[in-house]
């Protein structure tokens, strides 16, 4: 793709895109994809706003753990 | 779909280091402020120390931990987001099309609630009121995704003159935006500390987070992009 710009030789449909231009993948996306996709909201969850709503001892240790990133993030803090 | 998650992986770890980096740079001078204005506070009014649980260097590890493993999460979710919607955008390059995406996203899971409920250092916050604030930044998150959700299903869905489809969108996403910044209460805490020191802190929390995705979004992008030309030259 670079050389084309610097080619004055080049007709001008050297300039259009190919005709294959590489697209994302065509993929169905399967159920297995979607759990990681839900662990991946979990994980965020206790990260970010463990209150002590579902670890209750464990909580405290958590929050003050990842404090300063939950405070970057924008969470809310005490 | 193996590849897919891996790329994800990747740059959400980029991401999350890119977070984490601000935080270390932009973001540490804040919150260390913060704290030493929370610990003089307290003195002040209890004149009892609180026990730490962890010492500043570990919270600021931790922190930073903490920012990569949202990074790495969120990578995971970005990408099976874009290979979920990529039959979608056939019309965009895979950079193009993860550019996109994470715009998209910004905006609707940081900028949005941001606007709501901006981010606060260390030393704004009542205990007491922990709870209700993280249930209003839970549904302002929510909404803000649903609303981004809903508009683009309509957007792909009516038909309309391409101008005339533009306008209905934008005045569809504004009326949503309308409604959730109307409907959810304000911030029930007031902001006590200094506001030059609460806005350094939320500037670099927003351009940390804005850095993250922008990253996200680029490396995801590229990543598509080289997976998608050895498939075709192979």
């Amino acid at each position: 793709m670079a050389e084309s710009g610097v080619c004055h030789t080049a007709p001008m449909e050297s300039h259009a895109l190919p005709a294959a231009v590489p697209a994302l993948p065509d993929v169905d996306v399967p159920v297995w994809a979607w759990a990681l996709v839900a662990l991946a909201v979990v994980v965020s969850y206790f990260v970010m706003l463990e209150n002590g709503v579902v670890l209750s001892q464990v909580a405290e240790t958590l929050h003050e753990f990842f404090h300063d990133g939950r405070h970057f993030a924008g969470v809310p803090c005490h | 779909m193996k590849r897919i998650l891996g790329i994800g992986c990747l740059a959400g770890l980029a991401a999350g280091v890119a977070a984490a980096l601000f935080a270390a740079t932009a973001g540490r001078g804040p919150i260390r402020d913060a704290i030493a204005l929370e610990d003089s506070i307290s003195h002040a009014t209890s004149g009892a120390h609180h026990e730490d649980l962890f010492s500043r260097g570990v919270q600021e590890i931790g922190g930073a931990v903490g920012l990569v493993v949202l990074g790495l999460a969120l990578g995971v979710i970005f990408s099976v987001v874009l290979a979920a919607v990529g039959p979608r955008l056939a019309a965009f390059t895979p950079l193009a099309a993860s550019l996109r995406l994470g715009l998209f996203g910004f905006v609707a899971v940081v900028l949005v609630p941001f606007l709501k409920y901006p981010a606060n250092p260390p030393a704004v916050g009542d205990p007491d009121t922990v709870n209700e604030r993280t249930v209003l930044y839970f549904a302002v998150l929510g909404l803000s995704i649903l609303l981004t959700w809903a508009v683009w299903r309509f957007h792909l869905g009516v038909s309309l003159a391409p101008v005339a489809k533009a306008w209905a969108t934008a005045a569809l996403y504004g009326a949503g935006l309308a409604v959730i910044f109307l409907a959810l209460p304000g911030n029930p805490d007031s902001i006590d500390a200094p506001a030059d020191l609460v806005w350094r802190f939320r500037l670099a929390s927003l351009g940390g987070l804005a850095a993250a995705w922008a990253t996200l979004a680029l490396v995801t992008g590229t990543l598509f992009s080289r997976s998608a030309s050895t498939q075709a030259s192979a």
